[in-house]
């Protein structure tokens, strides 16, 4: 039987009619059609399918759906819609440093920097290090991710950007 | 997937009225960090999920009459960022510093990681030399026990069909203690422990002054262990607890007792080390054999006593 819930999503407060058993992950993809979040080994240990809850970096393929009522979500999408370059700076620093191959990591661990940076705007490289320790990059593109998002924090100054919080 | 209903407790009371409504067809959930992998490879199939995480009032960390209360829904993560436990509870902020990844970290809670019962939580070890207590409530009330008659088996403890964990408590830790823990794995992150070890000394400084030298130029292990026996230090109390080594977490009581008392050296410690590897029970698993498993039991008591004596000193100089 589904329920109805409401949260914010990327700002936005929504509503959507959700089964019990489903996950955030799947409440995201099949309904709210943001396919930024991926399913990689959905288990909890790849990271591809993290998203922001109220600020928190969290997998969202073992997050129940209904846990997400009255919270805030954000994911990759987000990120890019609220920036008037169209792209956020931590994406901007993930494109300029070469930070990707296949991409399909680059949602998670760009959430993983965003929520880090959000709440440690100048992490030393063993903090990226451990922020980024549950996203897998099967391309192993590790020392480019932790270049961008150094360079993210360092070209940051005004926080990331308005409104994406 | 397993379909299921999903029922969000507002209070403890709530959560155990429907665990007496929906009995063995219901289970609790918390973080859900086990549970839902569970549920995905077919371990575990409720037609109910009870979850217990809007419960906010289970989630804190205060001193209290002496003591340390812990919350069962506090997250990893909230364990992580407690200064009071990185002071005095070494051994649990070592454990939940590399439990998972932040993600993990962010929604996982103490509680969860304890009921889970796996030979291999993280937290089962710091929680047993530190002593705690654990509280639970069920439709009779509450009761307290001691971990370590908590767990029962692999998967199986002492918390009732009805009843809900509440709190952790821990016994204030007298000042010359210090606790650490060793996870024993191929990788930090995202890695479940080969062997995990903690351990509690209370120690007497006697004349701590080779060590206390050897720990500030950072010296290796093996002079480090050269210092110790240079050194005049007294094991006024020791505690040493392993997971993965038993079908439960586990204290190793009798290579307690070769310590307790003595003056702390290399020798005793290989001795200590000894006597746990004959105490413990571990099997051969995917992660490690069990021949393996005792040989790493007796070295790491060393490297333990070494972790808690770097924290004494540091705290005194």
């Amino acid at each position: 039987m589904k329920r109805r819930i409401s949260f914010t999503l990327n700002g936005e407060k929504v509503e959507a009619e959700v089964e019990p058993h489903w996950t955030l992950l799947r409440l995201l993809r099949e309904v709210f059609e943001l396919t930024g979040a991926k399913e990689g080994c959905g288990m909890g240990e790849c990271g591809a399918c993290t998203v922001q809850l109220d600020g928190k970096a969290v997998v969202s393929c073992l997050l129940p759906a209904l846990e997400v009522e009255g919270k805030e979500v954000w994911t990759v999408e987000g990120l890019a819609e609220r920036s008037p370059s169209g792209l956020h700076p931590i994406q901007q620093a993930f494109v300029q440093q070469g930070a990707i191959q296949c991409g399909f990591c680059t949602p998670g661990m760009i959430m993983s920097a965003k929520a880090l940076l959000d709440e440690n705007p100048r992490p030393t490289e063993e903090e990226i290090k451990t922020a980024i320790s549950g996203n897998i990059c099967r391309c192993t593109g590790y020392v480019q991710i932790i270049r961008a998002i150094k360079a993210a924090a360092e070209g940051g100054d005004d926080g990331g950007v308005e409104g994406s919080r | 997937m397993v379909k299921y209903d999903y029922l969000k407790a507002r209070s403890v009371k709530e959560a155990i009225g429907w665990l007496k409504e929906y009995g063995s067809r219901a289970m609790l959930i918390a973080g859900g960090t086990d549970v839902m992998v569970g549920i995905k490879q077919g371990k575990f199939a409720p037609e109910v999920l009870i979850s217990l995480r809007g419960i906010e009032e289970l989630s804190y960390i205060r001193p209290e009459d002496q003591r340390l209360k812990i919350g069962a829904l506090t997250t990893h993560r909230q364990l992580e960022r407690s200064e009071l436990i990185r002071e005095r509870f070494g051994a649990l902020a070592d454990a939940v510093q590399n439990l998972g990844s932040v993600q993990i970290r962010n929604v996982a809670t103490i509680g969860g990681n304890i009921c889970n019962a796996a030979p291999s939580a993280d937290t089962a070890p710091p929680l047993l030399i530190h002593e705690a207590e654990v509280t639970m409530e069920g439709p009779e009330g509450r009761r307290s026990m001691a971990l370590e008659g908590f767990f029962l088996g692999p998967g199986k403890t002492a918390l009732g069909p009805e009843e809900v964990l509440l709190e952790f408590s821990l016994p204030w830790p007298p000042d010359g203690a210090a606790s650490a823990y060793w996870k024993h794995s191929r990788r930090q992150a995202m890695d479940l422990p080969i062997l995990g070890v903690a351990m509690y000394l209370e120690a007497e400084l006697k004349e701590a002054g080779p060590l206390g030298e050897a720990f500030a130029q950072g010296a290796p292990l093996e002079e480090l262990l050269e210092a110790l026996d240079r050194s005049e230090i007294y094991c006024k109390e020791v505690r040493l607890a392993l997971g993965v080594a038993a079908p439960t977490p586990m204290r190793a009581k009798g290579a307690e007792a070769v310590l307790k008392g003595k003056r702390l050296s290399t020798e005793g410690l290989l001795e200590m080390g000894q006597v746990a590897s004959e105490e413990a029970q571990p099997r051969d698993t995917v992660r490690g054999a069990a021949w393996y498993r005792r040989e790493i039991i007796r070295v790491l008591p060393k490297r333990l006593a070494l972790f808690c004596l770097k924290r004494i000193t540091g705290r005194k100089g």
